[in-house]
């Protein structure tokens, strides 16, 4: 036993040899030393010692026997906040506040020199919410927070209100409460893209000290779902199985341990023993719908929804307005182009992670880090079998999500762990099975044909996409529709023609992100207006303005079916003018020299919302 | 992150309680290594900052800078007033990709040992002609030139249970004039391509390439080459399929910014004229 000083407190410590200074002040209920990367990268764990700013992730326990340790909770003299506290609540610097704790702490250390380059002095401090502009506000004092308007809200910015919990680290995020008897879940994930699995021997692992249990595709109901979360759940197709005897991409999980410690559940992981049955993959979109290529889910049936489980085709959309053909032959000129678009992960800075627990009338309850809790409810209700009454989902405070959390990653299993041990059950996902097993982006191969008059008035507007949603079919359906609807809606032209289809690969299953399959194509399609533009002579915004859609106009894509949603109001000639203007005012100088080249393009991004 | 197969952490506080080297075993120095990587064979740490070697001492053989010198304590080198190197550090240490929290935990040797393509520190030793004194695990020691102590990606020539104990800036080479050099994808991010030139007084000239290539490469010249024969000297002591590839850019970029920095490098230590 050693000791040191947490926050002006002498405690008793005794950290284990491989222990970093994260866990261990954690341990000692210090809750607001957050884990965004556990690899030193993102600074939300960043703790002073002895008033020298560290990331606690990478320093080992040890190290502060005898020092003095600040965490977020001992910055403020009581009731007192720290000036950069109140100045993060003044500026809001932050939105879920996951990074926040680190970031207050680490510029609560800058010298002067620092605040001058925050780029360099806060490069070790990643926030994915803010575009770092409020943190920046923070640091220099800026106020935004308005208060005292009872009876005049409207127009004002009003703080958030869980500003003071955040600023002083008494937030509490998913996992930051201390829950008696917890146990900890490590998954087993499958090193291929494709394999049946034939065996699973868990001797081992159930022999490894402190493992409670193994689950396996032989404990898992065989209810088929999705983890996308819609309020329709048919809305998405039902190709998931929460442990499945088929592997259909890296990083699938495979088998589940349960165990008293973290230490003991990557163990017990470490010596299950999986036969697998190796099968050939397809990791290529435009590869998966051709003829004989390997099936994703080959083996599933209509009750699926699954558009042609035999193409590798899970959802499918095509539709004309007017004559596109008749439209491009009366076009002056018509631009042609293929874009690519990559996979990408949220990022959010609090990974996937539950405790699931039974309460004292035996109900199932998950305490998740989701954004859609009463959407999960439901459908864990109907993977476990459950009566929607006995089961209870919740959320504390979200690290982020960014659409990412509209999926139940986690719950299913801690869930099925919680029934199958009685015992509380905690599922924390590490950053790199963030990128590794959770979902991303889905990849587009979008072709969009534009054809107009010499004055530029669209005669024919065609698009075809090709989406890659991975292992699975979560969100593969709503990213297709919005992705080909609101984009294409915003243009008015007689002649439409969109065709999309979302293919299964052996890979990375995607899922919903910010924009929700309408950055990809919104990306494809202004590029190709910009092109255009510039084969016709014409102005970029100029070409936007005799196009876009005006107030009585009505919002077509590629049918003329009716919608139910329209607009209420119209900004988009005021949007246009304010972003030509702003591009017109002088801005950073290019640097000196004859080998610089200025570009300037402009864009339209939008989607449908609705309360 | 905690590492979890790690059952044992021995301090020793001199040389012969070290003791013997085990299968599992791994010299701790900052951690910014060790606890950012999984790595389930690990069973023991070795504190090597129990052995409470002073991070930096001023020799009439040069600057002796400890292993477990941490970069936030050689951004200010003990350097000979008016050493004209002494820009030379604090330009490598920001090089890091880390912030300055990170600078405050990692240390010159941990960043040798790991021997990434983007080292900061392999590039300052190597443009300073550095001695690297080594502690085989039968005792003793050893001693190799910097330009010879990373063998490749992550390879270095120290066997198991061999220490990196120092490194010796030699006193002769305090006043070269040097040039730097950097890019990385972002500004702030972790170097693609790192260059150091450096002059000494009776004008021989040699250029540290790092970070574009696997291991750092040292170019020896008797005097400032010309443009055409520095970039002949280049090409043949890298192939083509030298540059390293990896997400922090392409080799085909990683080796036109090495040439482009090169010529610069070049040409603003000949306006200068020898020392
Ligand atoms: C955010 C972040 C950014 C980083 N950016 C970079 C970067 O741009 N470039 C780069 O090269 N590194 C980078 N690193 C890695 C690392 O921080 C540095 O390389 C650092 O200098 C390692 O030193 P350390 O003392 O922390 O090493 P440790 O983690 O203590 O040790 C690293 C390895 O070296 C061995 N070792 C340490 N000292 C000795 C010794 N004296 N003798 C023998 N073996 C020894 C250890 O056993 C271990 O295998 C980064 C790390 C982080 C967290
Ligand atoms: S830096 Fe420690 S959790 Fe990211
Ligand atoms: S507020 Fe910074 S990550 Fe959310």
């Amino acid at each position: 036993m050693s000791t040191l000083i947490l926050n002006g407190r002498t405690v008793a410590i005794a950290p284990r040899p491989g222990q970093c200074l994260r866990t261990l002040l954690r341990e000692l209920g210090a809750f607001g030393v957050k884990r965004g990367c556990d690899v030193g990268d993102c600074g939300a764990c960043t703790v002073l010692v002895d008033g020298t700013p560290v990331h606690s992730c990478i320093t080992p326990a040890f190290r502060a026997e005898g020092r003095s340790v600040t965490t977020i909770e001992g910055l403020a003299e009581g009731d007192r906040l720290h000036p950069v506290q109140q100045a993060f609540l003044d500026a809001q610097g932050f939105q879920c506040g996951y990074c926040t704790a680190g970031a207050i702490l680490t510029v609560s250390s800058l010298n002067q020199a620092q605040r001058q380059d925050l780029p360099a002095a806060l490069k070790g401090n990643l926030c994915r919410c803010t575009g770092y502009r409020a943190i920046a506000d923070a640091v220099a004092g800026t106020t935004h927070a308005e208060r005292g308007l009872a009876g005049e809200a409207c127009g004002h910015s009003h703080p958030a209100p869980a500003g003071p919990a955040i600023v002083t680290g008494q937030a509490r995020y998913t996992l930051d409460v201390d829950v008696p008897g917890l146990t900890h879940l490590k998954l087993v994930r499958s090193p291929h893209p494709h394999a049946c699995i034939r065996s699973i021997d868990t001797s081992a692992a159930l022999a490894v000290p402190g493992v409670i249990a193994v689950l396996t595709h032989l404990d898992a109901p065989a209810t088929l779902y999705s983890s996308g979360r819609h309020e329709i759940a048919a809305d998405d197709v039902d190709d998931t199985r929460i442990l499945d005897t088929v592997v259909r991409h890296v990083g699938q999980r495979v088998a589940a341990v349960v165990a008293e410690t973290v230490a003991a559940a990557e163990a017990g992981c470490r010596a299950v023993a999986v036969d697998y049955e190796l099968l050939p993959a397809v990791l290529d979109p435009e590869a998966a719908r051709a003829p004989g290529a390997p099936l994703v889910h080959g083996d599933k049936g209509p009750e699926s929804r699954i558009f042609d489980p035999a193409r590798n085709v899970v959802a499918h959309l095509a539709g004309e307005v007017g004559d596109v053909a008749a439209g491009f032959a009366a076009a002056d000129v018509i631009h042609e182009e293929t874009v690519r678009t990559q996979r990408l992960q949220h990022a959010h800075l609090e990974t996937h992670c539950a405790i699931g627990w039974r309460d004292a009338d035996g109900r199932l309850v998950l305490r998740s880090s989701t954004q859609v809790p009463f959407l999960t409810r439901d459908a864990l209700a109907g993977v476990l079998g459950l009566p929607r009454d006995q089961v209870r989902v919740f959320a504390g405070q979200v690290g982020g999500g960014f659409g990412g959390k509209q999926e139940m990653l986690v719950e299913d299993i801690v869930g099925l762990a919680v029934l199958k041990t009685g015992r509380p059950v905690q599922l924390e996902l590490t950053r790199a099975e963030q990128f590794a097993a959770t979902t991303s982006r889905h990849p587009m191969r979008v072709r969009v044909k534009l054809g107009a008059t010499a004055d530029g008035t669209l005669t024919a507007f065609e698009m075809e996409v090709l989406s890659d949603t991975g292992a699975y079919g979560n969100h593969a359906v709503g990213t297709l529709f919005h992705g080909c609807n609101e984009s294409v809606q915003v243009y008015r032209c007689p002649n439409k023609k969109v065709t999309g289809e979302a293919v299964y690969t052996h890979t990375l299953p995607s899922g919903a992100f910010r924009g929700y399959g309408l950055s990809q194509t919104i990306f494809a399609i202004e590029s190709a207006m910009d092109e255009l533009a510039r084969k016709l002579g014409l102005d970029p915004f100029a070409l936007r303005r005799r196009n876009v859609i005006r107030p009585g106009d009505p919002m077509v894509a590629h049918s003329l079916h009716a919608h139910d949603i329209e607009y209420g109001s119209y900004g988009l000639d005021q949007c246009l003018d304010l972003v030509e203007q702003a591009l017109s005012e002088p801005g950073e100088p290019p640097p000196d020299g004859p080998q610089w080249r200025v570009g300037r393009s402009g864009g339209w991004a939008g989607a449908w919302h609705w309360p | 992150m905690d590492l979890n197969t790690v059952s044992a952490l021995h301090r020793p506080r001199t040389r012969d309680e070290i003791g013997p080297w085990q299968a599992g075993d791994a010299w701790l120095a900052g951690g910014t290594v060790l606890f950012a990587d999984p790595n389930p064979g690990l069973s023991r740490l070795i504190d090597l900052t129990a052995l409470g070697w002073p991070a930096l001492a001023l020799t009439p053989d040069g600057l002796d800078i400890a292993a477990t010198c941490t970069l936030a304590e050689l951004e200010e080198p003990l350097l000979p007033p008016g050493a004209r190197i002494a820009g030379l550090f604090p330009a490598c240490c920001a090089a890091l990709y880390g912030a300055f929290k990170v600078r405050t935990a990692a240390t010159i040797g941990g960043n040798l040992c790991t021997a990434l393509a983007a080292a900061p520190m392999a590039a300052l030793i190597v443009a300073l002609d550095a001695r690297l004194t080594l502690w085989p695990a039968a005792g003793g020691s050893r001693q190799v030139a910097a330009a010879d102590f990373i063998l490749g990606l992550q390879r270095t020539v120290l066997a198991p249970g061999e220490l990196l104990r120092s490194i010796l800036v030699p006193a002769c080479n305090m006043d070269l004039r040097w040039a730097f050099r950097r890019i990385a994808l972002n500004d702030l991010g972790r170097s693609a391509a790192l260059l150091i030139g450096t002059l000494a007084a009776d004008g021989r000239f040699a250029l540290t390439v790092t970070a574009s290539t696997p291991r750092p490469l040292r170019l020896d010249f008797p005097a400032l080459p010309d443009t055409a024969a520095l970039l002949a000297a280049l090409d043949a002591a890298i192939p083509a399929d030298g540059w390293y590839d990896d997400v922090h850019g392409a080799p085909a970029w990683r080796r036109a910014m090495t040439q482009l920095f090169a010529q610069q490098i070049r040409s603003e230590l000949a306006e200068g004229g020898p020392a």
